[in-house]
């Protein structure tokens, strides 16, 4: 499964129960209080199973995971992979 | 439906955590119906009722007991029942309302004598939630309150982890409270929580309509603006002004993959029996999957507690 914006969304819709409509790709997400510490495990472990690598836990601080255009800017850091089309342009 | 004959109580009965107090405020709100807190008077009529099956099928109990005395059982319970409705009477006397409505949740765990006690005397309005909404909010309640009432602590001593627990005690409820609303279809209606806040008015209609009570549509905003605590109660509904579904479906926001697929195969045949859909099962965890779930949470707690430090002036 491709990690994309979309596809951090749909998680947190579906999983934290997160209005996607209020889900910006710079929106705060654990800082805010809008993710919980619970559904923050989940997404964790939602991007380490999309992208296939395991975050260090040197790397989990909210430079890296606090927004989905953190997430995906810190998972194509790690896999070399490009960046999400959806969110070029848009980093905070 | 319409009940067929108009009767001066009004029993509510729903699991604890149902909506039973909302429930509560929209009936008080009514210029002909007193409704209270929790005055536990049908918990209390339903234990001093309580027998035990003993040897050769007998029942040990005041019925019986007073049944050797030559009272008979009729005669007891009309007794007792009179007993309990002559303070709610007096009651919405002093308030200038004909009507009065009990609601006390832990009623719905003494379904049996309540239906004994008032079974042809009263209206019953059953109220039903999904089963992991209900374990949420009664984990919460447990924990501001930092109790198990004893209907509840029961299931406690059963299961050792509470939402299971709570979860079962739903299960029983709930078929218990279908039940009852089958055996008396004449007086019982049922609402589910979940339409209740999707559409009061709809739903508030109907059933001032099986009461043989006039609907009045200010009544949804006068309930909500009363603030005044009477009694026993949830405290929670005197914080809104109004009726939404926001703690509908809490449990896909609350509980992990791994609780609900522990607690699924626990509601899981109620809740179809009730009209829910059925929870998917959600694959569990390896072992690896649920340590590293634990260390993420740490680390979780770590970041936290760091960010929170930074944010604090420095002493």
């Amino acid at each position: 499964m491709k990690l994309t914006s979309e596809s951090i969304r749909e998680h947190l819709a579906t999983e934290a129960g997160a209005e996607v409509s209020k889900i910006e790709t710079t929106t705060l997400l654990f800082s805010s209080g809008m993710v919980d510490s619970f559904a923050m495990v989940n997404l964790i472990v939602f991007v380490e199973k999309s992208s296939g690598i395991k975050i260090k836990a040197t790397d989990v601080n909210l430079d890296n995971l606090d927004s989905i255009d953190r997430i995906l800017r810190f998972v194509a850091s790690r896999t070399g992979a490009g960046q999400d089309p959806a969110s070029r342009g848009n980093l905070p | 439906m319409k009940a067929d004959a108009k009767h001066e109580a009004i029993i509510v009965i729903g699991c604890p955590r149902s909506g039973t107090t909302l429930l509560r405020r929209l009936l008080d709100a009514h210029p002909n119906i007193s409704c209270p807190g929790e005055t536990f008077l049908l918990t209390a009529c339903a234990r001093f009722l309580r027998s035990e099956r003993a040897v050769d099928g007998m029942d040990v109990g005041v019925l019986s007991g007073l049944g050797y005395a030559g009272f008979e059982s009729e005669e007891v319970l009309g007794r007792l029942r009179e007993f309990a409705f002559a303070f709610r009477r007096e009651h919405a006397r002093r308030e200038g309302k004909g009507r009065w409505a009990e609601k006390t949740a832990v009623d719905s765990f003494h379904l049996r004598e309540i239906g004994r006690l008032c079974g042809k005397h009263a209206h019953f309005i059953c109220v039903l939630r999904h089963g992991l909404d209900v374990a949420c909010s009664m984990r919460e309640w447990c924990d501001k309150s930092q109790v198990y009432l004893d209907d509840i602590h029961q299931y406690v001593q059963r299961f050792n982890r509470p939402l299971e627990a709570f979860c079962h005690a739903w299960v029983d409820v709930t078929q218990s409270i279908r039940t009852f609303a089958e055996e008396h279809k004449d007086n019982a209606v049922c609402l589910r929580y979940e339409d209740l806040v999707s559409h009061p008015a709809e739903e508030v209609r109907r059933l001032f309509e099986f009461i043989g009570e006039e609907w009045d549509p200010a009544l949804l905003e006068r309930a909500l603006g009363e603030r005044e605590m009477k009694g026993f109660s949830d405290w929670k509904t005197f914080s809104r002004s109004n009726i939404d579904d926001s703690s509908t479906g809490r449990w896909r926001r609350e509980l992990s993959p791994a609780t609900i697929a522990d607690l699924a195969p626990v509601v899981n045949a109620t809740l179809v029996d009730c009209g829910y859909e059925a929870i998917e099962i959600p694959d569990k965890d390896s072992d690896a999957e649920a340590r590293r779930r634990y260390e993420l949470g740490l680390l979780l707690q770590r970041t936290k507690a760091n960010t929170k430090r930074k944010a604090e002036p420095e002493r």
